[in-house]
């Protein structure tokens, strides 16, 4: 009698358990949208993108030539393994989303400039396993660790602007050097096996400088104010302003993302 | 016991030697791949992750689909299983050795992989898999162990061993559904970000591994004198065809939800997979041959008669297992980077080294059931009456 | 009991194995090479480290470890000694101005030691010398 009723329970206890197969995942899940390192910054950094003014293939240059040089960034040829932290991609690419079949070609295939968003709710920093990338808190940027990260590449399967680069191979010999043969700038290049992306130039904010592709489009000709970067948290700040006065758009806003660049004109 | 594992004739021999063959292999193409990068792998930008996070995810259901034969067994006290389920535990331990092996050669970075320890993560996925996946090794390892050294004394197994074997079954349910979980929780990818991601992966799995559990048990039955039973083969053949018709109906809803919404982003990996996407086409052939594969062993596993065949039954637990390996391990991760973010398309076929390091995977985990195996039928073998 | 004698050869070699690093060097005739003396960075950049001279040698790749968690994680510009002095956290900002040769401050301990640092993999010398 005792024993029917022990195999009874085991029976009921089993059953019930194996609706709960969902439950660890699902209290995991439950831990992400308010886990650690996603909680609200301070400060929010932001750029606005002027379309306008980067359709001169000069303006684009200069940002791009500009990026590369600080951060010591390899360019591979293989465009299958080439690291990118701002890219020129076609308007009708960038945002998929919003064009329609009554659009004119020369909108759709207008040159837009695209980096790391450093969104609100980055995919990439809640699918994170070890924290090599995260939300900083003081300012918003989305940070990467490179001495932390393993190379999962989980957050490229999160992110969904494409802004996040696998060292597929030593970057070194791919990189610009002086004559003597120095890397243009001291910033640490990377190894192989690790992510990247745009870093909003974090190690120039804490010089008190701004970004290097903000500053180099001011010196081309028609490029000042092609990117503008500020705080997004202060109303006074020229973004806050420029954001106040102009019809603007940003990736993929259905996401729930909450990117932090944004594009006029 | 365990001395069982070093005693065995030529054929046993020559079966482990073919293993090794394979391991030693996968270290030789790992070792380039670690000196020189992931840049000799057929993976890219766009398509991150390759066949060796698709052979995990087709093995995390190998593995889960002990609980296939655990919960008849130990919940319904259904003995037919009584001779399968330490087969269907020993699977499982390789099977996992297999998924935790398919990660770490996945890494850019292998030797930070304590990383995931030393920083834990809970609004990670990937962190959960860990746990989930080391969880479920011990767990296994240690019903298995207890369980069958009490057999071996012809002694009930021991009290305290009974809610652990109760807590391994929303376990074996729990691995399959982070996996899924890892992909259907991710905004960017809409081919896997669907509810139904981690019930069809269940699905597929309860159909695949018990295939596979088959087919063992019937090379068991022919090369040794360990019978694991008609009766609990024919059993686990009906879960096959259970498995695999409920697999059919859900990925027909998914069908469905894509195809009549019309959504362009839910659309293009459909069209990918079996039409091809602006000519790229190169899955196609795999996705048709894996869908009339999927048809034939359906229709022979639901009628009885064919089912019942035991000479034409491997050939259908291979079609299973084939069909459910074009699924997970060749459609599903690929087709999640059709398109890019940015609306391009980037094919992805699998380099020389890349295939070596999987073979070697498999290598090792064959290795590791060989031996689990070996030690279960020389012990099985002398309980047998002379 | 048959399998004694095969179990002590087995045993034997690899002692033998194992212990080849300890007599490898000796039975190939080569010296052993002793710890070269340390050398000081030019007195005129500096006299004193960041900490204590011994507990630098020591414990350096600690402090590296905790700047670089500082500056990279955690947003920490300064780092306060135990003198009280004031430093930038960052090995080729700080450090290398007055260790600026890496074969003599670096390698050449390190290579004895047998240990192989990662930092230069990405780390640069001040302006960018690989």
């Amino acid at each position: 009698m005792e024993k029917k009723t022990r195999r009874e329970f085991l029976k009921e206890a089993g059953t019930a358990a194996l609706g709960l197969g969902w439950a660890l995942p699902l209290a995991a899940a439950g831990c992400a949208p308010r886990g650690h390192n996603i909680a609200g910054s301070q400060r929010q950094w932001a750029m606005v993108v002027d379309l306008e003014k980067i359709q001169d293939p000069a303006v684009r240059e200069a940002a791009q030539k500009a990026c590369a040089r600080t951060h010591n960034i390899p360019h591979i040829p293989d465009p299958q393994e080439e690291i990118q932290w701002i890219r020129v991609e076609s308007f009708e690419h960038v945002f998929e989303d919003q064009i329609h079949g009554a659009m004119p070609p020369h909108e759709l295939e207008r040159s837009v400039l695209v980096l790391c968003n450093h969104c609100t709710n980055p995919p990439c920093v809640r699918v994170c396993p070890t924290q090599a990338t995260w939300k900083r808190e003081s300012d918003g940027i989305v940070m990467m660790d490179m001495h932390r990260c393993i190379g999962c590449r989980y957050c490229m399967a999160a992110c969904p602007y494409g802004s996040r680069s696998f060292n597929w191979r030593d970057p070194r010999p791919f990189i610009e050097t002086d004559a003597e043969g120095k890397f243009l700038s001291d910033f640490p290049t990377r190894t192989r096996g690790v992510v990247e992306k745009c870093n909003f130039c974090a190690e120039r904010l804490r010089d008190g400088l701004e970004p290097a592709c903000v500053e180099a489009v001011r010196e081309v000709p028609g490029g000042e104010g092609a990117l503008v970067f500020g705080d997004l948290t202060d109303p006074h700040s020229e973004v806050s302003h420029i954001l106040r006065e102009t019809p603007s758009r940003a990736r993929r806003v259905t996401l729930g993302t909450g990117p932090n660049v944004f594009y006029i004109g | 016991m365990l001395e069982a594992a070093f005693r065995g004739g030529g054929r046993y021999w020559a079966l482990l030697g073919f293993w090794g063959l394979l391991v030693a292999l996968g270290l030789g193409a790992w070792g380039r791949q670690f000196t020189e990068g992931l840049t000799v792998t057929g993976m890219s930008q766009d398509v991150t992750w390759g066949i060796y996070i698709a052979q995990f995810t087709f093995l995390v259901g190998v593995a889960a689909s002990a609980v296939m034969v655990v919960l008849p067994y130990y919940l319904h006290n259904y003995k037919v299983f009584g001779r399968m389920v330490i087969l269907g535990e020993g699977l499982a331990i390789a099977a996992v050795l297999m998924c935790m092996l398919f990660i770490f050669v996945d890494m850019g970075q292998p030797t930070r992989v304590a990383n995931v320890l030393l920083h834990p993560t809970p609004n990670s996925m990937m962190f959960w898999d860990m746990v989930a996946l080391g969880g479920y090794l011990v767990l296994n390892l240690l019903i298995g162990a207890v369980t069958f050294d009490a057999e071996r004394r012809e002694a009930p197994p021991p009290h305290w061993i009974k809610p652990i074997i109760v807590l391994s079954i929303p376990w074996a349910v729990s691995i399959h559904t982070v996996t899924a979980f890892l992909y259907s929780g991710l905004e960017a990818r809409a081919f896997w970000m669907t509810a139904i991601l981690a019930p069809r992966f269940l699905a597929s799995a309860f159909a695949s591994g018990p295939s596979l559990l088959i087919l063992l048990a019937l090379i068991l039955r022919r090369f040794t004198r360990f019978d694991p039973g008609e009766e609990a083969i024919r059993k686990l053949a009906l879960i096959v065809t259970y498995a695999m018709t409920v697999n059919i109906f859900f990925v027909g809803v998914e069908l469905f939800t894509a195809l009549y919404s019309d959504m362009p982003h839910h659309t293009y990996p459909f069209r990918y997979l079996y039409l091809g996407l602006h000519g790229h086409d190169s899955l196609v052939p795999w996705m048709w041959f894996g869908a009339a594969l999927t048809v034939v062993c359906v229709t022979l596993l639901l009628v009885p008669r064919t089912r019942n065949d035991l000479r034409l039954l491997p050939f259908l637990c291979a079609g299973v297992i084939l069909a459910i390996w074009i699924e997970k391990g060749v459609g599903l991760v690929i087709t999640g980077f059709v398109p890019n973010p940015l609306g391009r398309i980037t094919d992805y076929a699998p380099t020389g080294v890349e295939v070596a390091v999987t073979l070697g995977v498999y290598g090792f985990g064959f290795l590791v059931l060989s031996l689990l195996y070996k030690i279960v039928v020389n012990v099985r073998e002398r309980m047998i009456p002379a | 009991m048959g399998d004694r004698g095969k179990a002590l050869v087995g045993l034997g070699v690899f002692i033998l194995l194992v212990t080849f690093p300890l007599w490898g060097r000796l039975a190939g005739g080569q010296p052993v090479p002793g710890r070269d003396d340390l050398v000081y960075p030019d007195p005129a950049k500096a006299t004193d480290c960041i900490e204590a001279r011994d507990w630098m040698t020591a414990n350096h790749m600690n402090l590296l470890n905790r700047w670089r968690d500082d500056l990279v994680r955690r947003g920490v510009t300064e780092y306060v000694s135990s003198s009280g002095k004031r430093y930038y956290p960052s090995l080729t900002k700080t450090c290398l101005d007055c260790h600026d040769d890496r074969d003599k401050f670096c390698n050449r301990c390190h290579d004895y030691a047998h240990v192989t640092p990662t930092c230069w993999e990405c780390h640069t010398t001040p302006g960018g010398g690989a």
